[in-house]
Protein backbone atom coordinates (compact mmCIF):
# COMPACT_ATOMS: atom_id res chain seq x y z
CA UNK A 1 0.00 0.00 0.00
CA UNK A 2 3.02 2.98 1.42
CA UNK A 3 4.85 1.55 -2.36
CA UNK A 4 2.00 2.06 -4.46
CA UNK A 5 1.14 5.47 -2.70
CA UNK A 6 5.07 6.25 -2.95
CA UNK A 7 4.33 6.26 -7.00
CA UNK A 8 1.84 8.51 -6.52
CA UNK A 9 4.12 10.63 -4.58
CA UNK A 10 6.71 11.57 -7.79
CA UNK A 11 3.62 13.28 -9.41
CA UNK A 12 3.18 15.62 -6.92
CA UNK A 13 6.33 18.12 -7.37
CA UNK A 14 5.70 18.32 -11.27
CA UNK A 15 2.58 19.31 -10.88
CA UNK A 16 3.13 21.29 -7.92
CA UNK A 17 5.63 23.33 -10.22
CA UNK A 18 3.98 23.64 -13.32
CA UNK A 19 0.78 26.09 -10.80
CA UNK A 20 3.91 28.86 -10.45
CA UNK A 21 4.74 28.64 -14.02
CA UNK A 22 0.90 28.79 -15.38
CA UNK A 23 0.85 32.09 -12.89
CA UNK A 24 3.93 33.48 -13.80
CA UNK A 25 2.96 34.18 -17.31
CA UNK A 26 0.17 36.32 -16.08
CA UNK A 27 3.67 38.77 -15.82
CA UNK A 28 3.66 39.06 -19.54
CA UNK A 29 0.26 41.24 -18.88
CA UNK A 30 1.72 43.12 -16.37
CA UNK A 31 3.53 46.50 -18.01
CA UNK A 32 5.45 47.46 -15.18
CA UNK A 33 6.61 44.31 -14.15
CA UNK A 34 10.21 43.87 -13.27
CA UNK A 35 12.51 42.38 -15.99
CA UNK A 36 13.70 39.10 -13.26
CA UNK A 37 10.32 38.11 -12.86
CA UNK A 38 9.88 37.86 -16.66
CA UNK A 39 13.35 35.77 -16.68
CA UNK A 40 11.96 33.84 -13.39
CA UNK A 41 9.34 32.63 -15.41
CA UNK A 42 11.54 31.35 -18.05
CA UNK A 43 13.16 29.45 -15.08
CA UNK A 44 10.47 28.33 -13.89
CA UNK A 45 9.16 26.38 -17.00
CA UNK A 46 12.53 24.72 -17.15
CA UNK A 47 12.17 23.98 -13.33
CA UNK A 48 8.82 22.53 -14.68
CA UNK A 49 10.80 20.43 -17.35
CA UNK A 50 13.69 19.09 -14.59
CA UNK A 51 11.39 18.02 -12.07
CA UNK A 52 9.24 15.97 -14.65
CA UNK A 53 12.05 14.47 -15.94
CA UNK A 54 13.48 13.67 -12.27
CA UNK A 55 10.28 12.39 -11.36
CA UNK A 56 9.75 9.96 -14.37
CA UNK A 57 12.93 9.18 -13.72
CA UNK A 58 12.71 7.90 -10.41
CA UNK A 59 9.24 6.25 -10.98
CA UNK A 60 11.32 3.83 -13.72
CA UNK A 61 13.69 3.11 -11.25
CA UNK A 62 16.45 5.38 -12.97
CA UNK A 63 19.51 7.05 -11.54
CA UNK A 64 18.45 10.62 -11.73
CA UNK A 65 21.26 11.60 -8.98
CA UNK A 66 23.04 13.41 -12.28
CA UNK A 67 20.03 15.27 -13.63
CA UNK A 68 19.40 16.35 -9.91
CA UNK A 69 22.78 17.92 -9.90
CA UNK A 70 22.27 20.02 -13.06
CA UNK A 71 18.77 21.11 -11.69
CA UNK A 72 20.21 22.10 -8.28
CA UNK A 73 23.21 23.67 -9.68
CA UNK A 74 20.80 25.56 -12.10
CA UNK A 75 18.43 26.64 -9.10
CA UNK A 76 21.12 27.78 -6.93
CA UNK A 77 22.34 30.23 -9.57
CA UNK A 78 19.19 31.69 -10.74
CA UNK A 79 18.39 32.15 -7.04
CA UNK A 80 21.30 33.87 -6.51
CA UNK A 81 21.03 35.83 -9.96
CA UNK A 82 17.31 36.73 -8.59
CA UNK A 83 17.90 37.65 -5.34
CA UNK A 84 20.74 39.94 -6.25
CA UNK A 85 18.33 41.49 -7.96
CA UNK A 86 15.80 41.67 -5.16
CA UNK A 87 18.56 42.98 -3.36
CA UNK A 88 18.70 47.30 -3.08
CA UNK A 89 22.10 47.77 -1.98
CA UNK A 90 24.45 48.66 -4.67
CA UNK A 91 27.75 47.21 -2.49
CA UNK A 92 25.46 43.81 -1.94
CA UNK A 93 24.85 43.56 -5.33
CA UNK A 94 28.70 43.65 -6.44
CA UNK A 95 29.12 40.91 -3.89
CA UNK A 96 26.48 39.10 -4.87
CA UNK A 97 27.61 38.77 -8.53
CA UNK A 98 30.59 38.06 -7.93
CA UNK A 99 29.20 35.34 -6.35
CA UNK A 100 26.64 34.54 -8.97
CA UNK A 101 29.47 34.01 -11.29
CA UNK A 102 32.23 32.21 -9.21
CA UNK A 103 29.57 29.73 -7.55
CA UNK A 104 28.57 27.53 -10.94
CA UNK A 105 32.52 27.64 -11.84
CA UNK A 106 32.93 25.85 -8.16
CA UNK A 107 29.39 23.57 -8.34
CA UNK A 108 30.31 22.45 -11.64
CA UNK A 109 34.26 21.53 -10.64
CA UNK A 110 32.26 19.83 -7.25
CA UNK A 111 30.56 17.77 -9.61
CA UNK A 112 32.15 16.48 -11.93
CA UNK A 113 35.89 16.09 -10.16
CA UNK A 114 35.69 16.07 -6.51
CA UNK A 115 32.15 14.46 -5.71
CA UNK A 116 31.84 13.19 -8.40
CA UNK A 117 28.85 13.12 -10.86
CA UNK A 118 27.48 9.74 -9.33
CA UNK A 119 26.95 11.68 -5.98
CA UNK A 120 24.90 14.12 -5.09
CA UNK A 121 27.33 17.51 -4.70
CA UNK A 122 26.43 17.81 -0.81
CA UNK A 123 29.81 20.54 -0.41
CA UNK A 124 28.58 23.09 -3.06
CA UNK A 125 24.98 22.60 -2.30
CA UNK A 126 25.27 23.19 1.78
CA UNK A 127 27.53 26.58 -0.11
CA UNK A 128 24.93 27.48 -2.02
CA UNK A 129 22.01 26.93 0.70
CA UNK A 130 24.14 29.03 2.60
CA UNK A 131 24.49 31.77 0.28
CA UNK A 132 20.75 32.14 -0.76
CA UNK A 133 20.06 32.17 3.10
CA UNK A 134 22.31 34.98 3.35
CA UNK A 135 20.46 36.69 0.49
CA UNK A 136 17.50 36.56 2.17
CA UNK A 137 18.36 37.51 5.57
CA UNK A 138 20.09 40.51 4.47
CA UNK A 139 17.01 40.98 2.07
CA UNK A 140 14.70 41.24 5.17
CA UNK A 141 16.98 43.05 6.97
CA UNK A 142 16.85 45.80 4.37
CA UNK A 143 13.00 45.45 4.84
CA UNK A 144 13.79 46.60 8.33
CA UNK A 145 15.50 49.07 8.29
CA UNK A 146 13.66 51.22 5.16
CA UNK A 147 12.00 53.95 6.22
CA UNK A 148 8.48 53.86 5.03
CA UNK A 149 6.71 50.91 4.84
CA UNK A 150 5.33 48.83 2.33
CA UNK A 151 2.54 46.75 1.83
CA UNK A 152 4.34 43.10 2.40
CA UNK A 153 1.36 41.43 0.60
CA UNK A 154 1.76 42.63 -2.36
CA UNK A 155 5.04 42.57 -2.66
CA UNK A 156 6.84 39.32 -5.21
CA UNK A 157 10.26 39.75 -3.67
CA UNK A 158 8.55 39.14 -0.14
CA UNK A 159 7.03 36.43 -0.69
CA UNK A 160 9.99 35.08 -3.29
CA UNK A 161 12.26 35.34 -0.29
CA UNK A 162 9.88 33.80 2.39
CA UNK A 163 9.69 30.80 0.03
CA UNK A 164 13.17 30.39 -0.37
CA UNK A 165 13.99 30.73 3.03
CA UNK A 166 11.56 28.56 3.93
CA UNK A 167 12.74 26.03 1.68
CA UNK A 168 16.21 26.16 1.78
CA UNK A 169 15.95 26.43 5.63
CA UNK A 170 14.47 23.19 6.18
CA UNK A 171 15.49 20.98 3.13
CA UNK A 172 18.80 21.64 4.70
CA UNK A 173 19.24 18.76 6.46
CA UNK A 174 17.66 16.36 4.00
CA UNK A 175 20.17 17.37 1.19
CA UNK A 176 22.71 17.80 2.78
CA UNK A 177 22.42 14.13 3.92
CA UNK A 178 21.55 12.72 0.47
CA UNK A 179 24.09 10.51 0.65
CA UNK A 180 23.78 9.23 4.23
CA UNK A 181 19.82 9.38 3.90
CA UNK A 182 20.54 6.75 0.69
CA UNK A 183 21.69 4.13 2.77
CA UNK A 184 18.43 4.70 5.36
CA UNK A 185 15.50 2.12 5.20
CA UNK A 186 12.82 2.56 2.75
CA UNK A 187 10.27 3.48 5.20
CA UNK A 188 12.02 5.97 6.16
CA UNK A 189 12.87 7.44 2.97
CA UNK A 190 9.72 7.64 2.17
CA UNK A 191 8.50 9.61 5.31
CA UNK A 192 11.59 12.20 4.89
CA UNK A 193 9.97 12.39 1.01
CA UNK A 194 6.82 12.96 2.29
CA UNK A 195 8.08 16.02 3.99
CA UNK A 196 10.02 17.23 1.45
CA UNK A 197 7.04 17.48 -1.05
CA UNK A 198 5.34 19.43 1.56
CA UNK A 199 8.22 21.06 1.85
CA UNK A 200 8.49 21.72 -2.36
CA UNK A 201 4.85 22.78 -2.38
CA UNK A 202 5.11 25.32 -0.17
CA UNK A 203 8.06 26.61 -1.82
CA UNK A 204 5.42 26.94 -5.13
CA UNK A 205 2.72 28.15 -3.25
CA UNK A 206 4.85 30.85 -2.23
CA UNK A 207 6.11 31.55 -5.88
CA UNK A 208 2.59 31.55 -7.22
CA UNK A 209 1.32 34.13 -4.68
CA UNK A 210 4.39 36.12 -5.62
CA UNK A 211 3.08 36.21 -9.68
CA UNK A 212 -0.25 36.58 -8.07
CA UNK A 213 -0.16 39.19 -5.44
CA UNK A 214 0.00 42.29 -8.12
CA UNK A 215 -3.26 41.53 -9.98
CA UNK A 216 -5.78 43.94 -9.07
CA UNK A 217 -9.14 41.85 -8.69
CA UNK A 218 -12.44 43.96 -9.75
CA UNK A 219 -15.08 43.71 -7.70
CA UNK A 220 -18.88 45.02 -8.78
CA UNK A 221 -21.57 45.53 -6.48
CA UNK A 222 -25.50 44.38 -7.11
CA UNK A 223 -28.69 46.02 -5.74
CA UNK B 1 25.03 2.19 18.97
CA UNK B 2 22.92 -0.59 16.85
CA UNK B 3 22.21 0.42 12.97
CA UNK B 4 18.53 0.68 13.76
CA UNK B 5 19.11 3.01 16.64
CA UNK B 6 21.50 5.06 14.88
CA UNK B 7 18.97 5.08 11.83
CA UNK B 8 16.10 6.23 14.25
CA UNK B 9 18.51 8.84 15.75
CA UNK B 10 19.60 10.33 12.45
CA UNK B 11 15.94 10.54 11.91
CA UNK B 12 14.77 12.34 14.66
CA UNK B 13 17.51 14.58 14.02
CA UNK B 14 16.34 15.35 10.59
CA UNK B 15 13.13 16.23 11.75
CA UNK B 16 13.74 18.18 14.60
CA UNK B 17 16.26 20.52 12.48
CA UNK B 18 13.43 20.54 10.05
CA UNK B 19 11.32 21.91 13.13
CA UNK B 20 13.81 24.54 14.30
CA UNK B 21 14.30 25.39 10.62
CA UNK B 22 10.50 26.00 10.06
CA UNK B 23 10.12 27.87 13.51
CA UNK B 24 13.16 30.17 13.28
CA UNK B 25 11.82 30.88 9.62
CA UNK B 26 8.01 31.51 10.60
CA UNK B 27 9.46 33.65 13.31
CA UNK B 28 11.63 35.97 11.11
CA UNK B 29 8.83 36.10 8.38
CA UNK B 30 6.33 37.13 11.19
CA UNK B 31 8.21 39.53 13.06
CA UNK B 32 9.04 41.49 9.97
CA UNK B 33 5.59 41.39 9.29
CA UNK B 34 4.30 42.53 12.31
CA UNK B 35 6.98 45.40 11.89
CA UNK B 36 6.14 46.43 8.29
CA UNK B 37 2.39 46.89 9.64
CA UNK B 38 3.07 48.50 13.07
CA UNK B 39 4.85 50.99 10.74
CA UNK B 40 2.57 51.00 8.32
CA UNK B 41 0.04 51.96 11.38
CA UNK B 42 2.28 54.45 12.36
CA UNK B 43 2.35 56.37 8.93
CA UNK B 44 -0.97 56.40 8.38
CA UNK B 45 -1.92 57.70 11.71
CA UNK B 46 1.46 60.97 10.90
CA UNK B 47 -0.58 61.78 7.78
CA UNK B 48 -4.03 61.50 9.65
CA UNK B 49 -2.66 63.74 12.11
CA UNK B 50 -1.21 66.07 9.93
CA UNK B 51 -3.84 66.58 7.68
CA UNK B 52 -6.05 67.47 11.10
CA UNK B 53 -3.71 70.04 11.84
CA UNK B 54 -3.88 71.68 8.47
CA UNK B 55 -7.86 71.02 8.23
CA UNK B 56 -7.42 72.86 12.00
CA UNK B 57 -5.12 75.64 11.18
CA UNK B 58 -7.21 76.52 8.10
CA UNK B 59 -10.63 76.57 10.31
CA UNK B 60 -8.87 78.72 12.53
CA UNK B 61 -7.65 81.61 9.67
CA UNK B 62 -11.17 80.81 8.34
CA UNK B 63 -12.85 82.18 11.59
CA UNK B 64 -10.06 84.67 11.89
CA UNK B 65 -11.23 86.22 9.23
CA UNK B 66 -15.29 85.91 9.82
CA UNK B 67 -14.17 87.68 13.18
CA UNK B 68 -12.42 90.37 10.89
CA UNK B 69 -15.20 90.48 8.72
CA UNK B 70 -17.46 91.09 11.79
CA UNK B 71 -15.75 93.24 13.32
CA UNK B 72 -15.48 96.05 10.40
CA UNK B 73 -18.74 95.47 9.33
CA UNK B 74 -19.20 97.06 13.20
CA UNK B 75 -17.22 99.46 12.92
CA UNK B 76 -18.56 100.61 9.68
CA UNK B 77 -22.06 100.78 10.80
CA UNK B 78 -21.88 101.85 14.58
CA UNK B 79 -19.04 104.64 14.05
CA UNK B 80 -18.58 105.65 10.41
CA UNK B 81 -21.84 105.13 9.96
CA UNK B 82 -23.39 106.81 12.93
CA UNK B 83 -20.92 110.07 11.43
CA UNK B 84 -22.18 109.90 7.88
CA UNK B 85 -25.87 109.77 9.33
CA UNK B 86 -24.74 112.77 11.95
CA UNK B 87 -23.49 114.78 8.59
CA UNK B 88 -26.51 114.08 6.37
CA UNK B 89 -28.54 115.59 8.93
CA UNK B 90 -26.67 118.54 9.46
CA UNK B 91 -26.40 119.03 5.83
CA UNK B 92 -30.53 118.48 5.74
CA UNK B 93 -30.99 121.46 8.62
CA UNK B 94 -28.66 123.92 6.72
CA UNK B 95 -30.95 127.39 6.29
CA UNK B 96 -29.95 127.39 2.32
CA UNK B 97 -32.63 128.57 -0.43
CA UNK B 98 -32.81 127.64 -3.87
CA UNK B 99 -30.87 130.94 -4.74
CA UNK B 100 -28.01 130.44 -2.54
CA UNK B 101 -24.59 130.15 -4.40
CA UNK B 102 -24.00 127.02 -2.43
CA UNK B 103 -27.10 125.18 -2.74
CA UNK B 104 -26.53 123.55 -5.67
CA UNK B 105 -23.33 121.77 -4.41
CA UNK B 106 -25.08 120.95 -1.10
CA UNK B 107 -27.57 119.17 -2.93
CA UNK B 108 -25.38 117.34 -4.43
CA UNK B 109 -23.14 116.49 -1.66
CA UNK B 110 -26.48 114.92 -0.09
CA UNK B 111 -27.07 112.51 -2.94
CA UNK B 112 -23.23 111.43 -2.62
CA UNK B 113 -24.05 111.05 1.24
CA UNK B 114 -26.97 109.05 0.26
CA UNK B 115 -25.22 106.80 -1.79
CA UNK B 116 -22.43 106.04 0.13
CA UNK B 117 -24.88 105.40 3.22
CA UNK B 118 -26.87 103.02 1.18
CA UNK B 119 -23.31 101.32 -0.37
CA UNK B 120 -22.09 100.78 3.35
CA UNK B 121 -25.25 99.58 4.45
CA UNK B 122 -24.91 96.90 1.82
CA UNK B 123 -21.36 96.21 2.69
CA UNK B 124 -21.99 95.92 6.18
CA UNK B 125 -24.73 93.30 5.32
CA UNK B 126 -22.57 91.23 3.00
CA UNK B 127 -19.88 91.39 5.79
CA UNK B 128 -21.48 90.25 8.93
CA UNK B 129 -22.06 86.56 9.49
CA UNK B 130 -24.49 86.66 12.19
CA UNK B 131 -26.95 87.88 9.19
CA UNK B 132 -26.11 85.38 6.84
CA UNK B 133 -27.32 82.54 9.32
CA UNK B 134 -30.05 84.74 10.60
CA UNK B 135 -32.02 84.97 6.83
CA UNK B 136 -30.50 82.21 5.29
CA UNK B 137 -28.27 81.41 2.67
CA UNK B 138 -30.82 82.26 -0.55
CA UNK B 139 -31.93 85.29 0.63
CA UNK B 140 -28.35 86.56 1.39
CA UNK B 141 -27.38 85.42 -2.06
CA UNK B 142 -30.06 86.91 -3.66
CA UNK B 143 -29.23 90.30 -1.58
CA UNK B 144 -26.41 90.25 -3.42
CA UNK B 145 -27.26 89.34 -6.96
CA UNK B 146 -30.36 92.07 -6.77
CA UNK B 147 -27.53 94.32 -6.13
CA UNK B 148 -25.35 93.12 -9.06
CA UNK B 149 -28.08 93.53 -11.18
CA UNK B 150 -28.77 97.30 -10.15
CA UNK B 151 -25.53 98.07 -11.38
CA UNK B 152 -25.83 97.15 -14.88
CA UNK B 153 -22.74 95.39 -15.01
CA UNK B 154 -24.69 91.88 -15.73
CA UNK B 155 -27.62 89.99 -16.35
CA UNK B 156 -28.19 87.79 -13.89
CA UNK B 157 -30.78 84.48 -13.66
CA UNK B 158 -31.49 82.87 -10.08
CA UNK B 159 -33.49 79.84 -9.48
CA UNK B 160 -34.42 78.08 -6.05
CA UNK B 161 -35.16 74.23 -7.03
CA UNK B 162 -36.65 72.89 -3.76
CA UNK B 163 -37.60 74.02 -0.76
CA UNK B 164 -35.27 75.58 1.88
CA UNK B 165 -33.87 73.86 4.36
CA UNK B 166 -31.18 75.05 7.06
CA UNK B 167 -27.66 74.41 6.86
CA UNK B 168 -25.26 74.60 9.82
CA UNK B 169 -24.52 78.17 10.14
CA UNK B 170 -20.94 77.23 9.28
CA UNK B 171 -21.72 75.34 5.86
CA UNK B 172 -24.37 78.46 5.26
CA UNK B 173 -21.55 81.25 6.16
CA UNK B 174 -18.34 79.07 3.90
CA UNK B 175 -21.27 78.48 1.23
CA UNK B 176 -22.01 82.40 1.36
CA UNK B 177 -18.03 83.53 1.28
CA UNK B 178 -17.12 80.71 -1.94
CA UNK B 179 -20.57 82.42 -4.09
CA UNK B 180 -19.15 85.64 -3.08
CA UNK B 181 -15.49 84.40 -4.72
CA UNK B 182 -17.54 83.20 -7.82
CA UNK B 183 -18.65 86.25 -8.30
CA UNK B 184 -15.81 88.68 -7.42
CA UNK B 185 -13.86 86.01 -9.75
CA UNK B 186 -16.34 86.52 -12.50
CA UNK B 187 -16.51 90.20 -11.97
CA UNK B 188 -12.91 90.79 -11.92
CA UNK B 189 -11.86 88.40 -14.89
CA UNK B 190 -14.77 86.42 -17.10
CA UNK B 191 -15.80 89.42 -19.13
CA UNK B 192 -19.00 87.86 -18.69
CA UNK B 193 -22.59 89.40 -20.00
CA UNK B 194 -24.89 87.17 -18.54
CA UNK B 195 -24.31 84.96 -15.21
CA UNK B 196 -26.96 82.26 -13.78
CA UNK B 197 -27.04 80.90 -10.42
CA UNK B 198 -28.75 78.00 -9.07
CA UNK B 199 -29.45 76.64 -5.97
CA UNK B 200 -31.01 72.85 -5.70
CA UNK B 201 -32.72 71.70 -2.39
CA UNK B 202 -34.74 68.65 -3.73
CA UNK B 203 -32.16 66.32 -4.13
CA UNK B 204 -31.69 63.98 -1.54
CA UNK B 205 -28.99 64.28 0.59
CA UNK B 206 -26.94 66.96 -0.95
CA UNK B 207 -27.39 70.73 -1.59
CA UNK B 208 -25.93 71.80 -4.77
CA UNK B 209 -24.89 74.90 -5.63
CA UNK B 210 -24.54 76.13 -9.64
CA UNK B 211 -22.98 79.32 -10.78
CA UNK B 212 -22.57 79.87 -14.55
CA UNK B 213 -21.00 82.73 -16.96
CA UNK B 214 -21.07 83.13 -20.38
CA UNK B 215 -17.29 84.92 -19.99
CA UNK B 216 -14.23 84.41 -21.34
CA UNK B 217 -13.50 80.94 -19.55
CA UNK B 218 -9.71 79.47 -18.88
CA UNK B 219 -7.77 76.71 -19.64
CA UNK B 220 -8.23 74.73 -16.46
CA UNK B 221 -4.51 73.32 -16.93
CA UNK B 222 -2.68 76.06 -17.23
CA UNK B 223 -4.08 77.44 -14.46
CA UNK B 224 -3.37 75.01 -12.27
CA UNK B 225 0.14 75.58 -13.30
CA UNK B 226 0.40 79.08 -12.87
CA UNK B 227 -0.17 80.51 -9.08
CA UNK B 228 -2.58 84.07 -10.58
CA UNK B 229 -4.90 85.88 -7.64
CA UNK B 230 -7.95 83.95 -9.28
CA UNK B 231 -5.91 80.80 -9.00
CA UNK B 232 -5.77 81.81 -5.09
CA UNK B 233 -9.52 82.31 -5.18
CA UNK B 234 -10.25 78.77 -6.47
CA UNK B 235 -7.50 77.59 -4.09
CA UNK B 236 -9.63 79.41 -1.30
CA UNK B 237 -12.54 77.89 -2.25
CA UNK B 238 -11.18 74.31 -2.94
CA UNK B 239 -9.86 74.50 1.14
CA UNK B 240 -13.79 75.89 2.17
CA UNK B 241 -14.88 73.43 0.13
CA UNK B 242 -13.42 70.48 1.92
CA UNK B 243 -13.96 71.99 5.44
CA UNK B 244 -17.08 71.50 5.05
CA UNK B 245 -16.83 68.19 3.28
CA UNK B 246 -18.31 70.00 0.08
CA UNK B 247 -17.00 68.89 -3.49
CA UNK B 248 -16.42 71.47 -5.69
CA UNK B 249 -16.04 70.95 -9.49
CA UNK B 250 -14.82 73.99 -12.21
CA UNK B 251 -15.48 73.16 -15.97
CA UNK B 252 -14.27 75.52 -18.14
CA UNK B 253 -12.83 75.97 -21.50
CA UNK B 254 -11.39 79.41 -23.13
CA UNK B 255 -13.57 81.37 -25.00
CA UNK B 256 -17.28 78.80 -23.64
CA UNK B 257 -17.97 80.37 -20.54
CA UNK B 258 -16.66 78.49 -16.75
CA UNK B 259 -19.50 76.75 -14.45
CA UNK B 260 -18.94 75.84 -10.76
CA UNK B 261 -20.86 73.27 -8.89
CA UNK B 262 -20.72 72.81 -5.46
CA UNK B 263 -21.99 69.89 -3.62
CA UNK B 264 -22.46 69.49 0.40
CA UNK B 265 -23.77 66.10 1.88
CA UNK B 266 -27.12 67.12 3.91
CA UNK B 267 -28.07 64.73 6.65
CA UNK B 268 -31.76 65.37 7.35
CA UNK B 269 -32.71 64.82 10.87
Amino acid sequence: MMNHLSNYLFYFIPTAALIPFLASLTIFYQPAAEKYLRYFSFYLFVNFLFEAATAFMAFYHINNIFINNIDSLLEISFMLYLLREIIASRKAKRVFLYIFLIYPVLATVNIFLVQSSGNFHTMTYSLGTFLIVSACIYYFWELFQQKSSVDLIRQPPFWICSGLLFYYTCTYPLYGLTDFINSLPVVIKQNLYSIYIVINICLFLSFTIAFLCRLKTKRSMSM
Amino acid sequence: MPAQNQEIYVYVVILISIAVALLLVGFIVTTLFLYQRRQHRQEQQLARMKDEYQQELLRSQLEIQETTFKTIAMELHDNIGQVLSVVKLSLSVLPLDKEHPAFESVQNSRQMLNKVIYDMGNLTKSLHTDRITQIGLVEAMRFDLESLRRTGLLEVGFSVDGTEYKLEDQRSIFLYRMFQEMLNNILKHSRATRVNIAVNYSIDNKFVLQVEDNGVGFDMEKKRQTSSSSGIGLKSMTNRASLIGAQISVQSQPGRGTSIQVEVPYKST
